[in-house]
């Protein structure tokens, strides 16, 4: 297969050398990952006692992190997947991104659920003994269905890029990454009906990931929504959550759109048109994120149901600020950026996503947080500082060596395989070949 | 050394003090009697009734335990079930009606436990006898499917099914779709070697 020479130049980047500021940057990321080893080593040696999770409190930052990456995952798919199915234009630069955020979130989030296992020996009792009415079984084989699917969708859209690194004659890298690429691009020369087969594939994989994304993120709200805890026993909190994720994922995406551009330069191709579109996304997701936000807590507090009471005083009382972060300003402030083309510009529109990333993963600790600190039956004689939570050190080195690795992943994927899709780049209207 | 001498010191004293009868609890369980407790169960016209005596042996006699309470009550698998309290007569006898509405095991089976409990006189002693006196109960969930039993509902087990079969088999025809991109590569690549 091939491609413009410039094509490949500009949006390979890391591929033939590697740059002294790539180094640098992933021996800081790695650098926060070994602190955060230290730290796992530090909880495995002592236990659980090293973390702020206490008998209340049985779910801190690990959890948070784990539903916040996990949401990551599920709205990368999302993303690529209606992107891919509506054929939009625009798609074309940010369709890589989206597909790489689905997989590595979906790699990183189910670890922080290792970390907060008391019994990590016991693990594979998951499998051994399952009973289909526990959502945390339904979990389990949601995650596992949703990983692979995602690995073979990630897979499918790198085949044609793969087949065009192969063949590119002036391509410097050592013989085991050509090697790599001769395997990897399963001999695709780009024939018409190697084409069909692989857009046929690629359709039905991107239909596929939607579905699942919303069924596995749901599923993931249900092991909350089931349970009867003040705060989490909703029926809105699948369709909530599901939102929320897109919500958080659209952020992420401008975000890694920003750096990207900044990075490799791709201003050719990362344009001002992808930011607006995206931030306009995110601004209508913002609307419907807040209504259902609004919606939960309303009723919550309309109904006075004694704990919900509880709750929602204990919300407004000692996690204020965090609850107007993340429910008022975390919401309206970036719909207010973008939804005026003024202020449409993108580094407004990328400040507006970091607003709008960090009040969403603010948005998941108080929901979990504050609910076990509000059990209906409480523990006689509890000493009063296992009912709060204050997250030690290990907890936070631990969440921040899970954002070194999202980033050094994405550095290492960048040495591979191209950081914008070559053939979606270069794809004429191929559309007629299916027809 | 001196700590030595010392430690050795306190655990002198510590055993002498227990050798004086008041500290002593080995002498304290020597002062109580032996009582003797025999439980019987009969029924008769339906009616379920538990007889229990008490004595003791003084000087190679039996002697009535009499005025003692004695706790009637049925194992569960938590605690126990008290099932009634009797004060022993002058004869050393009591009895009760014991219900006849108590689950059982699979089979019916009860177990019943007479005891005297913490008694100064006495101390501890029980009788236990296992009996067809209650209502037959299967509490194996093989019987019905539920949400809390060991066997799921029809329709989660259909629901899970139908998903994880429409899902993998789009996954196969990804799969199988890249074995065919493999395939038709090949037949291209043979194509131009021969044409060569």
């Amino acid at each position: 297969m091939e491609a413009d020479k410039k094509l490949i130049t500009d949006l390979t980047p890391e591929i033939e050398k590697t740059s002294i500021k790539w180094y640098i940057t992933f021996f800081i990321f790695l650098a926060f990952f070994v602190v955060g080893i230290y730290g796992l080593i530090q909880q495995i040696d002592k236990g659980h006692i090293v973390t702020g999770m206490r008998d209340n409190v049985v779910w801190g930052f690990y959890i948070v992190n784990f539903i916040f990456f996990m949401g990551l995952s599920y709205s990368g798919a999302l993303i690529s997947g209606v992107l891919h199915l509506f054929h939009t234009g625009w798609r074309k630069p940010i369709i890589r991104m989206a597909e790489l955020i689905t997989v590595i979130s979906l790699v990183i989030g189910p670890f922080f659920i290792f970390f907060c296992i008391g019994r990590l020996d016991r693990l594979h009792f998951l499998f051994m003994y399952p009973r289909i009415q526990s959502p945390i079984t339904w979990d389990v084989i949601a995650i596992c269905t949703d990983l692979i699917g995602c690995f073979i969708y990630l897979y499918l859209s790198f085949i044609e890029d793969f087949a065009i690194l192969r063949d590119y004659k002036d391509l410097k890298v050592a013989p085991w990454k050509k090697k790599l690429y001769e395997i990897l691009s399963l001999g695709y020369t780009g024939t018409e009906k190697q084409y069909k087969i692989l857009s046929n594939a690629k359709t039905v994989m991107a239909a596929m990931i939607i579905a699942i994304a919303i069924i596995v993120y749901s599923v993931l709200a249900w092991i909350f929504g089931v349970t009867l805890q003040p705060g989490w026993h909703s029926t809105i909190f699948g369709p909530y959550f599901v939102i929320a994720a897109v919500f958080s994922g659209t952020g992420l995406l401008i975000i890694l759109m920003w750096i990207f551009r900044k990075v490799y330069h791709l201003e050719e191709y990362i344009t001002k048109r992808h930011f607006v579109n995206v931030g306009v996304l995110l601004t209508v997701i913002a609307a419907f994120y807040g209504y259902f936000t609004f919606s939960d807590y309303l009723t919550k507090w309309y109904g006075s149901i004694k704990m919900d009471s509880i709750l929602i005083d204990k919300l407004f009382t000692d996690y204020y600020s965090l609850f107007i972060f993340a429910n008022y300003v975390g919401i309206l402030l970036p719909a207010i950026i973008i939804a005026f083309p003024k202020f449409r510009t993108i580094p407004s529109i990328t400040v507006a996503a970091v607003i709008a990333l960090t009040a969403l993963w603010v948005n998941r600790y108080i929901i979990v947080i504050p609910t076990l600190e509000t059990p209906f039956l409480p523990i006689q004689d509890v000493r009063p500082d296992w009912i709060s939570y204050a997250p030690t050190w290990i907890e936070w080195a631990l969440t921040l060596a899970g954002v070194s690795v999202f980033a050094m992943l994405f550095m290492l994927v960048s040495k591979i395989a191209p950081i914008i899709s070559i053939s979606e780049m270069q794809e004429k209207d191929k559309v007629e070949i299916l027809k | 050394m001196t700590v030595m001498i010392k430690r050795a010191i306190s655990i002198s004293a510590i055993i002498a003090v227990m050798q004086i009868p008041v500290f002593n609890l080995y002498a304290q369980d020597q002062a109580l009697k032996d009582a003797i407790l025999n439980m019987t169960l009969t029924e008769v016209d339906s009616i379920k009734t538990v007889t229990v005596t008490a004595h003791t042996v003084e000087d190679g006699k039996e002697v009535p335990v009499s005025g003692e309470t004695v706790s009637i009550f049925v194992p569960r698998m938590f605690s126990n079930l008290p099932v009634g309290e009797l004060v022993l007569d002058d004869e050393g006898t009591a009895s009760l009606e014991f219900p006849s509405d108590i689950p059982g095991g699979k089979e019916g089976n009860l177990e019943i436990v007479a005891a005297i409990t913490d008694n100064s006189t006495y101390g501890n002693t029980e009788n236990r006898q296992t009996i067809h006196w209650g209502v037959p109960t299967d509490y194996l969930p093989t019987s019905h499917r539920a949400l809390w039993t060991q066997r799921a509902p029809r329709w989660m087990i259909y629901t899970l099914s139908v998903l994880l079969a429409g899902v993998w088999g789009h996954y196969f025809y990804a799969i199988i779709s890249l074995f065919r991109i493999k395939r038709n590569a090949d037949r291209e690549k043979a194509k131009a070697e021969f044409r060569l």
